[in-house]
């Protein structure tokens, strides 16, 4: 278990990047639909081009860093991982939602790359501008999800927790 | 404004923060909630694979594909 105050550090740290990585997700929302809906070639350019910055330089540290301060939350207090379904579900959405990132990031930089091009134009590779607007919204869905668990925390304890305890009371009880 | 009915406190001795009492069986809303999440896992892989996969909309997409978009010159 950790101390208070390392306790209260990690928590400052998971609750910074998970809302963090909200924001930045909002952000990147609003400018893949920017880019979807906007005729204007230079705010279609612009769009792409900030979103691969958003993603590589902020979305990115932020999901690593939330997974990350979630997974020493979880081992160093209380809750643990495996313990109370809100917190299985929150940890397994932030894994999933990482690994969606990890492997989106190579489109969004695609798109990125194309964006430099003089030559692109509002109405080109639309299916693929539309896939990634989808995404990011799919993504903000399931942060808010996993806000909404982290605040207030519904009651359920895992199958694992509740054999542990079984077990604790039968010692106990010996 | 309604107050929270709900007790998280030491009746247990299991310490601030957690329930008081052991929960038995799978909560209602976990099983809900798993199957939302899966038919949005179904819809998610389908949507993906309909389209080629996620390798397909990268930077191998080649403008050839698109070049009678109706932006294009």
């Amino acid at each position: 278990m950790m101390t208070p105050g390392l306790r209260k550090f990690t928590l400052t740290a998971h609750v910074t990047t998970s809302v963090g990585w909200l924001g930045a997700v909002a952000a990147f929302l609003v400018l893949a639909a920017a880019g979807l809906a906007s005729t204007d070639a230079q705010l279609v350019r612009a769009a792409y081009l900030m979103m691969d910055l958003l993603g590589w330089f902020l979305i990115m540290p932020l999901s690593l860093g939330s997974l990350l301060s979630g997974l020493v939350q979880g081992v160093g207090t209380r809750w643990g991982l495996f313990q109370h379904y809100w917190v299985l579900i929150k940890l397994l959405m932030t894994a999933l939602a990482t690994l969606v990132l990890l492997l989106h990031m190579e489109p969004i930089s695609s798109l990125s790359r194309l964006a430099r091009e003089t030559l692109f134009t509002p109405l080109e590779f639309h299916a693929l501008r539309v896939q990634v607007a989808v995404d990011a919204g799919a993504a903000l869905l399931v942060l808010l999800v996993a806000t909404v668990m982290s605040v207030y925390k519904p009651r359920g304890l895992t199958r694992y927790r509740r054999r542990r305890q079984e077990r604790e009371t039968a010692l106990q009880s010996d | 404004m309604t107050q929270s009915t709900r007790k998280v406190g030491t009746a247990s001795g299991r310490g601030p923060g957690l329930p008081p009492h052991p929960d038995t069986g799978t909560p209602r809303w976990v099983i809900v909630f798993g199957l939302i999440a899966a038919a949005l896992l179904v819809v998610f892989l389908t949507v993906h694979l309909a389209g080629g996969g996620l390798h397909h909309h990268g930077a191998n997409q080649s403008r050839a594909s698109t070049s009678h978009s109706p932006g294009r010159p």
